[in-house]
């Protein structure tokens, strides 16, 4: 579909999604850190040698990437079925326009420029959901439960997650969209087991969401610019 | 512009999100939590915030729902997907789109299956077990018939696709049974605050005054009052007093047991008629029990017009089958045999009544929902369907009829009085009785400036009076006629008046002084009589006072049919007198009135009811205006029609839709599209609930005040 790009190893939207999820690393293990740290206390028995809380941690983490390859299969989807369609039309760059955008909203809002618009998730009973989703995995068996519970903390709302998604759309297909959204998950593996070592106090100072934030809104523009260049409205070059 | 980057570099600085710890952004997430707002930096940490905290109250009401939700926001999308593939929409982007949109369908609608469709599938093997056909059978298999055969055409290529049909009806008929549940238990939210709010107070004496505190913060060892009609709040011990105590959260059984100094008591348990002085030995929290105790209860009463869906379904299922088997067949023979399959799963997947899943359902959660705003709780569906048929309404008179606080008119001392200090000594003994009459007498010495002395033994005979001791002296209050049960002589000439309430007073077991209490009658009740006469109601008054007084009361209001020194036991052989030519409802307050309320088909409470008479009424109304009563039984009226209406129009809906797909005709998005116009008339119908006339009669009122 995007003929010019197929002999970059890379495109720079990539990149960029790296380095926002590095950075945006930091708040991930402050605000799910409770989230996980809760869910072991149930789920890992008092006694358990390191051995089996590893274990049972890595369970965790796959049902959450688990969780991010099934949005990437949800939106790669629909990308591919709207990609479709608008190209019918003769407006194929309309998508990555589309997804674009939603990444530059979700940039900005980490900035701050912009409300939360995943609050309306929160409001809309999401927060319930969660609440009694996570009660009755209480009660799924033993070996079961790291991996649901792992998969119910990827459904909460994340802008890494929703920028990741938003160019996992443009993959062309279901399988390439999770395929995005499992690497995107991988990435996340090494950063957050390495900053549980990091103290609280450190990241407390640290203004990496800004950063992050910017990234994500650079990404948004680089997706946005892919999408003009298909219109023939900017050049296209080797980073959109 | 820099009074905003100040503000950014300000807040950024100084505040942290209250889960994360992390610098906010510049527009953070406001959550107000009670009386502090809290400020997050993304929905995330709010949601995982509310997690934590939340120990998830009302968990399975919210699972419900959630998988609901759901299931709504995917068949959304099949049926866009569906229509699609119909109109050729797809089929002009290529045979790539068509599969993965056809792969779409058949993982959401796989999804759906396993939220709405399995459980419901339990519940119809659970039900043939047993040999029953119910709506869920029906609605089970067809949707596992039109979901499988998509899911097998998907699988091989094919393009025959119901996956939009199945899903919705799960949808359909899941939400109906959400309403349901879901206007109980808001019913019953609303019905629990307002019976514990009384009982959740204990009242005990800390330093000689008398605190109310919450039960759970009774240490053991104090010594808890409580009152005749009051619910026990501590599980503990009689130290002092004697009552009958009703358990019936414990044995089920409204018949009391005797319990005095020594006897064990629980939280939880009715003192019926006397007061008790309870050692507490361990603060217990009841709530929680009968908060399940109420949901169960009302889970499992089915109202009888659904029992009646479910017998039309009974029957509904074989034909059905047949026809559909039957058309198979037909066009089969005819030698389209594709054809005929086609048009049998058409016919499967028509029938499934979405409408007649959310026929009764709507309608009721609709009318619970008036009645409720109006300060009428009703407990289920059930009982607004026996409302709809009540043909005779029995009233008990004091706080019912009259406005239950009569007042001290006459005052006849005897001739072996000693004097002015017996109605102080009465009102000693009546002060811990919450019966209208003590507090008439009580109020009438406080009125005089006199203190109330303390009393001791006080015992409190249901019907009759009360006992105790009083300053030394033995001091019985009640009716002449209970007096002269127990041995005090009564002068023939009595002071009282027909048509006046009488109360004599005894002391060491001679007649001390008489007293005629009037109570006002309620300035409504002639126009509800009048009401309910016009709605071809009959009225009855049943009371426990003398018969003069009922009499003269019924007289004023236009009843022809009244009762008076009925005792509690009789009462409940009134109603069953009355049930003879059709449903009663009785409408009563008192502890008195609780055992007819419980032989009554609806038993309605009313007003500042006691514990009791709620805990056994299936309707509390905590509005004091008579005129509640018809506009309910008016409500139920026409809820019931509708319900009928919804009904008879699903079925026939149904039935006709059935006719047309056997022949063949019906395309499967065309039976969605009927399907859910069939949902829309049902929803459309009950929502003309609204706009009758029990709730504008109502807020007209209210504007007026």
């Amino acid at each position: 579909m995007h003929q010019h790009h197929a002999d970059l190893p890379m495109g720079g939207d990539l990149v960029l999604l790296l380095g926002a999820s590095l950075l945006g690393s930091a708040h991930c293990v402050a605000m799910c850190g409770p989230y996980v740290a809760m869910c072991t206390a149930q789920f890992v028995p008092k006694g358990a040698t390191p051995g089996a809380r590893c274990g049972l941690r890595l369970l965790f983490n796959i049902g959450r990437i688990a969780t991010y390859g099934m949005i990437g299969l949800i939106v790669g989807a629909f990308g591919q079925i709207a990609e479709a369609a608008a190209s019918r039309f003769g407006v194929a760059g309309i998508v990555a326009i589309a997804a674009g955008s939603a990444a530059l909203v979700f940039g900005l809002s980490m900035i701050g420029w912009f409300r939360d618009p995943a609050r309306f998730l929160a409001t809309a009973g999401l927060g319930r959901w969660f609440v009694a989703s996570r009660m009755r995995l209480n009660r799924a068996p033993a070996a079961a439960a790291p991996l649901l519970l792992g998969a119910l903390q990827g459904w909460l709302p994340c802008a890494l997650v929703y920028a990741a998604a938003s160019r996992a759309s443009l993959a062309g297909t279901p399988v390439m969209g999770a395929v995005t959204m499992l690497v995107f998950g991988l990435g996340t593996v090494p950063a957050i087991f390495a900053l549980t070592l990091v103290p609280q106090a450190v990241l407390r100072r640290v203004r990496a969401q800004r950063l992050a934030g910017a990234l994500l809104a650079a990404l948004g523009v680089l997706l946005i610019l892919r999408g003009l260049a298909n219109f023939g409205l900017v050049q296209s070059t080797g980073w959109w | 512009m820099s009074a905003t980057h100040a503000g950014f570099v300000r807040g950024f600085a100084s505040t942290q999100c209250a889960h994360c710890r992390l610098p906010l952004p510049l527009r953070p997430y406001r959550e107000t939590n009670g009386a502090e707002t809290l400020l997050f930096c993304c929905a995330g940490c709010v949601l995982v915030f509310r997690v934590i905290g939340n120990a998830g109250e009302g968990g399975r009401a919210d699972w419900f729902l959630a998988k609901l939700g759901l299931a709504a926001l995917l068949s959304g999308n099949i049926m866009m997907f569906q229509s699609l593939t119909y109109f050729g929409t797809l089929d002009a982007l290529g045979p790539e789109v068509v599969r993965t949109s056809s792969w779409i369908m058949f993982f959401s609608s796989l999804a759906v299956f396993a939220l709405l469709g399995i459980p419901m599938l339990r519940i119809a093997l659970k039900g043939l077990a047993r040999g029953r056909l119910t709506l869920e059978t029906l609605i089970g298999f067809g949707a596992l018939a039109a979901i499988g055969f998509s899911a097998a055409q998907t699988l091989r290529g094919g393009h025959h696709l119901y996956y939009d049909s199945g899903t919705m009806v799960l949808v359909f008929v899941t939400l109906g049974q959400y309403l349901d549940a879901e206007s109980r238990r808001r019913a019953l939210a609303l019905l629990l605050p307002t019976m514990s709010r009384a009982r959740r107070q204990a009242r005990l004496f800390r330093g000689g005054v008398e605190v109310h505190i919450s039960p759970s913060s009774v240490m053991p060892g104090e010594i808890v009052h409580v009152r005749a009609g009051e619910e026990i709040p501590v599980d503990g011990t009689v130290v002092a007093g004697g009552a009958d105590v009703s358990e019936p959260l414990l044995t089920g059984e409204w018949r009391p047991r005797l319990a005095a100094a020594g006897d064990s008591v629980t939280a939880g348990s009715t003192a019926v008629d006397g007061a008790l002085e309870i050692r507490a030995t361990g603060a217990a929290e009841t709530l929680a029990d009968r908060v399940a105790r109420f949901a169960f209860e009302a889970r499992d009463r089915r109202a009888p017009i659904e029992a009646m869906a479910d017998r039309v379904v009974s029957l509904f299922i074989p034909a059905v089958s047949l026809i559909a088997i039957g058309s198979c067949c037909l066009w089969g023979l005819a030698g389209e045999w594709e054809r005929g399959f086609q048009a049998a799963l058409a016919v499967l997947v028509v029938a499934c009544p979405c409408a007649l899943g959310i026929a009764t359902p709507m309608a009721t959660t609709i009318a619970l929902s008036i009645a409720t705003a109006r300060g009428c709780l009703v407990r289920s569906g059930a009982v607004m369907e026996t409302l709809s048929r009540v043909r005779a309404v029995a009233f008990d008179k004091t706080g019912t009829i009259t406005v239950g606080r009569p007042r001290l008119v006459e005052y006849h001392a005897s001739s072996a009085n000693t004097g002015a200090g017996d109605l102080r000594l009465a009102a000693g003994v009546e002060q811990g009785v919450s019966h209208p009459f003590a507090r008439a007498i009580v109020a009438a010495v406080i009125a005089r400036g006199e203190p109330v002395p303390a009393a001791a033994d006080v015992r409190v005979t249901a019907g009759g009076g009360v006992q105790g001791r009083v300053e030394g002296h033995h001091v019985s209050v009640g009716k002449p006629s209970w007096l002269a049960g127990c041995g005090v002589e009564i002068p023939a000439a009595s002071a009282a008046d027909a048509g006046f309430s009488a109360v004599a007073i005894a002391i060491d077991g001679h007649l001390a002084a008489q007293l005629v209490l009037e109570d006002p009658r309620r300035p409504e009740a002639i126009q509800a009589m009048t009401d309910l006469a016009r709605m071809g109601v009959s009225c009855h008054l049943l009371s426990g006072d003398r018969r003069e007084v009922v009499a003269r009361v019924a007289d004023g209001i236009g009843v022809l049919d009244f009762a008076g020194e009925l005792s509690p036991t009789e009462k409940p052989l009134r109603i069953q007198a009355l049930r003879a030519s059709g449903p009663v409802a009785m409408v009563g307050d008192g502890v008195n009135d609780a055992p007819a309320l419980g032989a009554a088909d609806a038993g309605i409470a009313f007003g500042p009811a006691a514990d009791l008479a709620k805990e056994t009424a299936d309707v509390v109304i905590l509005r004091e205006d008579l005129l509640e009563i018809p506009l309910l039984l008016g409500l139920a009226r026409r809820t019931m029609r509708i319900v009928r209406q919804n009904l008879v129009w699903a079925f026939a809906y149904n039935a006709v839709a059935v006719v047309i797909a056997a022949y063949g005709l019906l395309r499967p998005i065309v039976a969605a599209a009927a399907m859910v116009l069939s949902s829309v008339c049902v929803v459309h119908n009950s929502m003309r609930l609204n706009r009758g006339k029990g709730s504008q009669t109502i807020m007209n009122r209210e504007n007026r005040q």
